[in-house]
């Protein structure tokens, strides 16, 4: 079977998976933030075919593109169209479902992409074992159904990388690093950290390429140079104006734009005359290149909203996630509500939710990774494997970065950790094997694989089929699960998702146009709840237990006085029914007595 | 990526089988540490037909609550976090319901929290994976009076520093802040307490009551919810306690989550009890107030 067939039938696999159990995945509070701001993506589109002199003015750009602006636009955009599509046009999925189905068309990229890396240095065993181990991991999972983000920034992420890594070899590879950058840039901020992975990388191999060659030598660093340059200059522009002035005099002729446009250009046409020089140095430094300089050609293009208004909008949009809120999250029995957070949340969390026998080989191929380094053997590869497995937990763990969100903002680490675990297990396999193969004829290397894979498998697949549709609350063997977490004081769920465990009983139970108090769920979730058919449409939500006859409580420890405050309207401390994952609860729902 | 060698790569496949094989006996393991309805509803059948007025139920693990939705209506049911150390000093008996077979119940620990002065009363009762156990409560204190309880009886109004008072009609004060008798959330643990709300500057607002019996004197008062973790635009209070012309003050500083307890010393019969509260910025400072007189000495 060619290596293309094989990557074509985990991308199915993985597509299929996702549509055939996306109905039982209730809607996060992003998620239907995000719909809302599909749909009216969608219906610009919708106008640009129609009226495209109007659609582009701003003032129909920003109607349709104001909600939701802290976010870029392109999962948005393919999330509008696919709903106008196949919702409304071809009437082939439901709202929601036609929502996510771009989330996932990507995600399930994610596991080709994860197959192709692993096989550089894999076999094709263990190659499908870490690209299907991705989807393993329950929280991943779950997150793989969501029309958010998360996901697809990481198999952006992983896109890039990939392409940087075949950019090395091949030709044209330059500008499918550059493009795919500009891909993860308009999917989610995360992507300002992949060039951090790569700069040292490039910077170390065009030192050792150039190394008979020197005139190549300090071209390759004089690229480097212009675009440091440019950044002192900027540095420079901001210490004489101020950040304020800089951002309001970056207009089309400003020196602040020809700066940049003088970079990239001088960039470009040093690395075209490297080319002559030098293929391999051309090679090394063309990907960053072009990352610098398509990447946000993308990301202004991608996004109409900033089309009138590049530079403001751009610096709000950066400005909001660099001055993020905290949320209330909790962690080990403490409630953390802003930082310092715990150095080892971010390891702590990984090793309680992603089973133990995914998370176990992971660490034994990131160790090995490290001896490897010790003893001076470790390749170029290894190392940027390891660097993007590292680069998001360790930005996350920083004490002052916000730790709310369960694992979701390191997911750009998970693929390259599947890999270590797939080397992992093709190195345990081949020792399994030498010790075996002796003694029972029947043990060749492929079954001993194959039968390892199974066994590290099976357990993550279950505990993946059981709570995958409440992906917030999954903890696997390492935690003791979720009554594990529970004990140890871990964050029970978070998005409000989970409502969907006692919707078929609401749906029955239900007075005719009974009131109720859905808490933590905000009116877009109940919206789309009623929309998709999963809530009946003659029940009406309430913004409190004192207006409600029902109450339906989200158990989170930070918001108990939600369900005391419900003891007190209704006069009893006994629900009437309630979403218990393996006893722990989830959702409990209060009725006021008659 | 190059062979490792032999013992190295040996020990790597013993590691892999062996959490493989334990994560796999884990997923299979625990749906069997499940409660069936059918369980609880047998030990439901036995508290309604063996409970005692001042009766309590303690859950552990603290957060297995789905046994709120079997126990009878009126039995009181405790689980939050911390609760295997609440001396549920009201209550002379306690049912324990445990699930031990659930991973990290840690029901070693439970009982070496909870065993201090309690008496097991029969044998334990199992229901499948749920266990009813009752005890006596050694650190049981008789209740003279609960200032929430007795709310009707009390006197409710706002004092100046000039000891002017203006009554608060059906504990409504004029500034719209009400004193009531509610279930609120302290540090995660649920309290039906009387709700104060500080009025802001010097002015206080003043619950007082008569104590029908003697005794000692216990409160307990504290921010409920976020409001406790507020630092910024907002003031600590000053919670007083009065018995009989004898002031006792205590601060209730901001930003600490917690229910502060105070042991204010004996009460007689007749004493009159006044508590008050007061805060310079009244933004966020509703307090949550468990004032007990208990009969039967100090703790």
């Amino acid at each position: 079977m060619s290596e293309r067939r094989i990557a074509w039938g985990l991308f199915l696999v993985a597509f299929l998976s996702l549509l055939l159990t996306e109905k039982y995945v209730g809607f996060g509070r992003d998620e239907s933030v995000y719909f809302h701001a599909g749909e009216q993506h969608g219906r610009w589109f919708q106008l640009l075919l129609t009226s495209p002199s109007q659609a582009l003015t701003d003032e129909a750009i920003t109607r349709s593109f104001d909600f939701n602006h802290e976010h870029p636009a392109l999962m948005k955009n393919l999330f509008g169209m696919s709903f106008v599509v196949f919702h409304e046009k071809l009437g082939l999925l439901r709202p929601a479902a036609a929502f996510r189905l771009p989330a996932f068309f990507i995600a399930a990229w994610m596991l080709p992409l994860i197959y192709l890396l692993s096989r550089r240095v894999l076999g094709r065993g263990a190659a499908v074992f870490a690209a299907v181990s991705f989807l393993l991991v329950p929280r991943q999972f779950f997150h793989s159904h969501l029309a958010c983000f998360d996901v697809p920034i990481a198999t952006m992420w992983v896109l890039t990388v990939y392409c940087f890594i075949e950019a090395l070899e091949k030709n044209r590879w330059w500008l499918w690093t550059g493009l795919s950058f500009g891909l993860a840039l308009a999917a989610k901020h995360n992507a300002y950290f992949i060039p951090v992975t790569l700069v040292p990388f490039v910077l170390w191999r065009g030192w050792q390429v150039t190394k008979e060659t020197p005139e190549a030598r300090r071209w390759f660093f004089g690229i480097n140079g212009v675009f440091v340059f440019a950044g002192v200059l900027y540095a420079v522009m901001a210490a004489a104006m101020g950040p304020q002035k800089l951002l309001a005099t970056f207009t089309a002729q400003s020196p602040q734009l020809i700066v940049y446009l003088l970079a990239c250009a001088l960039g470009a046409w040093m690395t075209w005359r490297l080319k002559a020089m030098n293929e391999a140095a051309f090679r090394t430094v063309a990907p960053l290149v072009a990352m610098a300089s398509l990447g946000p050609l993308v990301f202004y293009l991608h996004w109409p909203y900033l089309w009138h208004h590049p530079v403001d909008r751009t610096a709000w949009y950066l400005n909001f996630h660099l001055t993020h809120n905290h949320y209330a999250w909790f962690y080990l029995g403490e409630l953390l509500r802003g930082p310092p957070f715990p150095l080892l949340y971010v390891i702590v969390k990984t090793a309680l939710t992603v089973p133990a026998s995914l998370f176990v080989p992971m660490v034994l191929g990131f160790a090995w990774v490290l001896v490897r380094a010790a003893q001076r053997k470790v390749t170029m590869f290894e190392l940027i494997v390891l660097a993007n497995a590292l680069t998001s937990i360790l930005l996350i763990s920083h004490p002052q970065v916000p730790h709310f969100g369960g694992t979701k903002h390191w997911f750009p680490s998970m693929p390259f950790l599947a890999l270590l675990a797939g080397a992992s297990l093709e190195r345990g396999a081949k020792a399994l094997t030498e010790w075996l193969a002796p003694k029972f004829k029947a043990a060749t290397e492929p079954r001993v694989l194959a039968t390892l894979a199974v066994l590290l498998c099976a357990p993550a697949f279950i505990a993946t089929a059981r709570v995958y549709e409440y992906g917030t609350s999954s903890y696997t063997e390492l935690a003791g699960g979720l009554p594990g977490a529970a004990s140890l004081g871990m964050q029970r769920q978070y998005w409000a998702n989970n409502l969907s465990g006692v919707l078929p009983w609401i749906n029955q139970n239900a007075r005719p146009g009974e009131r109720i108090y859905f808490h933590e769920n905000h009116g877009g979730q109940i919206r789309d709840l009623q929309r998709n058919g999963m809530l009946r449409t003659d029940v009406s939500a309430v913004g409190g237990p004192d207006s409600a006859d029902m109450v339906v409580y989200q158990y989170h420890q930070e918001f108990r006085e939600a369900e005391f405050n419900t003891w007190q309207a209704f006069g009893t401390t006994r629900p009437v029914y309630g979403l218990y994952l393996d006893e722990t609860p989830q959702v409990v729902v209060y009725r006021r007595q008659r | 990526m190059s062979a490792p060698n032999q013992r190295a790569g040996r020990g790597e496949a013993l590691v892999l089988v062996a959490v493989g094989s334990f994560a796999l006996f884990f997923q299979l393991w625990l749906p069997t540490t499940h409660v069936a309805d059918a369980d609880y509803a047998a030990a439901a059948q036995v508290l309604s037909t063996e409970r005692q007025p001042g009766d309590v139920v303690l859950l552990a693990p603290w957060w297995t609550e789905r046994a709120r939705i079997h126990v009878p209506e009126g039995l009181p049911v405790v689980g939050y976090q911390g609760s295997d150390a609440d001396s549920l000093e009201r209550h002379p008996r306690i049912w324990v319901l445990s699930e031990p077979r659930l991973p990290r119940a840690g029901m070693s620990a439970f009982a070496e929290t909870f065993n201090r002065g309690r008496t097991p009363v029969g044998s334990e009762r199992v229901f499948g994976n749920l266990h009813l156990q009752l005890y006596s409560n050694g650190r049981h204190r008789p209740v003279v009076l609960e200032a929430a309880d007795a709310l009707a009886n009390a006197q409710v109004y706002l004092e100046g520093p000039d000891g002017q008072r203006q009554p608060c009609a059906a504990n409504r004060c004029a500034n719209g802040k009400t004193v009531a008798r509610e279930w609120h959330e302290v540090h995660f643990a649920p309290y039906q307490c009387l709700r104060m709300d500080a009025p802001g500057g010097a002015v206080r607002q003043v619950v007082e009551l008569t104590a029908p019996a003697g005794g000692s004197l216990t409160v307990q008062a504290g921010y409920p919810w976020e409001w406790a973790a507020y630092k910024d635009g907002v003031t600590s209070s000053t919670f007083s306690v009065e018995v009989d012309g004898r002031v006792a003050a205590y601060e209730l500083p901001a930003g600490v989550e917690q229910m502060h307890r105070f042991e204010v010393g004996s009460v007689n019969a007749g004493s009159r009890v006044r508590l008050m509260l007061q805060s310079q910025n009244p933004n966020a400072r509703v307090v949550c107030v468990v004032a007990t007189v208990f009969g039967g000495g100090a703790p």
